[in-house]
């Protein structure tokens, strides 16, 4: 079994756990003059990382540090009041990133159920 | 545990428009109030929302990251509605009262927004219920 799976699904799990906070700072933040929404860059990491992998695959578990990652404003429409959030596109990305994360989660549980089975059946 | 924190950044969002909701209600109910403890009628108040950081000593990775608060409560400096009725106890020297300056069709609106920014924060903390129960069943 590829060594390298587990860091790279508990970074991507971090990631996304990260966004979670970002999209929910912007629905809370939904009626505050001049805020500005923010997110995290998931895509730039994940290639980032991925790139470094291709260059040196030890680079791989590179995600799993992101779960600090900085957050950068996203565009949008600014309203009259200076706020920029945009309800429906937040709410779609806060279920998109729910449902990445349950995936994210399923794919893991499968893994180590493979592995478990590999170390039940291994020896009969 | 920083889906905890995301939490927490959702109930200050609940917190603030429920206060919103609150001040909008007292509004309402004193629409047609002439008479208050600081003299004069009723004026209508505000809500001032402001974005507060998250970020403590103990929790690097909530640094940047935004919940709400409301910092004060204003009041509407708009002029009072003026009504010619000469028989009304608070009437002017020329037969005229001031009304509070509270507009119910501006206060509803003001309700329904509020009640929906309540909700988009109930559905986005359920959301995150669900990835937490999720979490915890890895390996399981």
């Amino acid at each position: 079994m590829d060594n390298q799976m587990f860091p790279m699904l508990e970074g991507l799990l971090n990631l996304t756990a990260r966004r979670q906070q970002a999209l929910a700072s912007n629905i809370a933040n939904i009626d505050t003059p001049g805020y500005k929404s923010l997110d995290v860059p998931f895509q730039q990491e994940l290639s980032m990382s991925l790139r470094m992998a291709a260059t040196e695959p030890s680079h791989m578990i590179q995600p799993a540090l992101t779960a600090a990652s900085a957050f950068v404003e996203s565009g949008g429409e600014i309203k009259p009041n200076g706020n920029n959030v945009d309800l429906d596109r937040q709410m779609t990305e806060l279920t998109k990133n729910g449902l990445q994360y349950i995936t994210l989660v399923q794919y893991l549980n499968q893994k180590l159920r493979t592995l478990r089975s590999s170390i039940n059946e291994g020896g009969r | 545990m920083s889906l905890l924190t995301a939490i927490d950044v959702n109930a200050s969002g609940l917190k603030a428009q429920r206060q919103r909701v609150e001040v909008s209600s007292a509004n309402l109910a004193n629409s047609q109030t002439t008479r208050t403890e600081e003299g004069g009628p009723y004026r209508r108040k505000d809500v001032i929302f402001q974005a507060v950081s998250f970020g403590n000593a103990f929790d690097a990775a909530a640094r940047g990251l935004n919940g709400v608060e409301v910092i004060g409560v204003a009041d509407d400096p708009a002029e009072f509605d003026r009504r010619y009725e000469p028989g009304h106890p608070d009437a002017d020297a020329e037969g005229y009262v001031a009304y509070p300056n509270v507009s119910a069709i501006e206060e509803m609106a003001n309700l329904v927004e509020a009640s929906r920014s309540y909700e988009a924060n109930i559905s986005a903390v359920n959301i995150i219920k669900t990835m937490i129960t999720r979490t915890l069943e890895i390996g399981r």
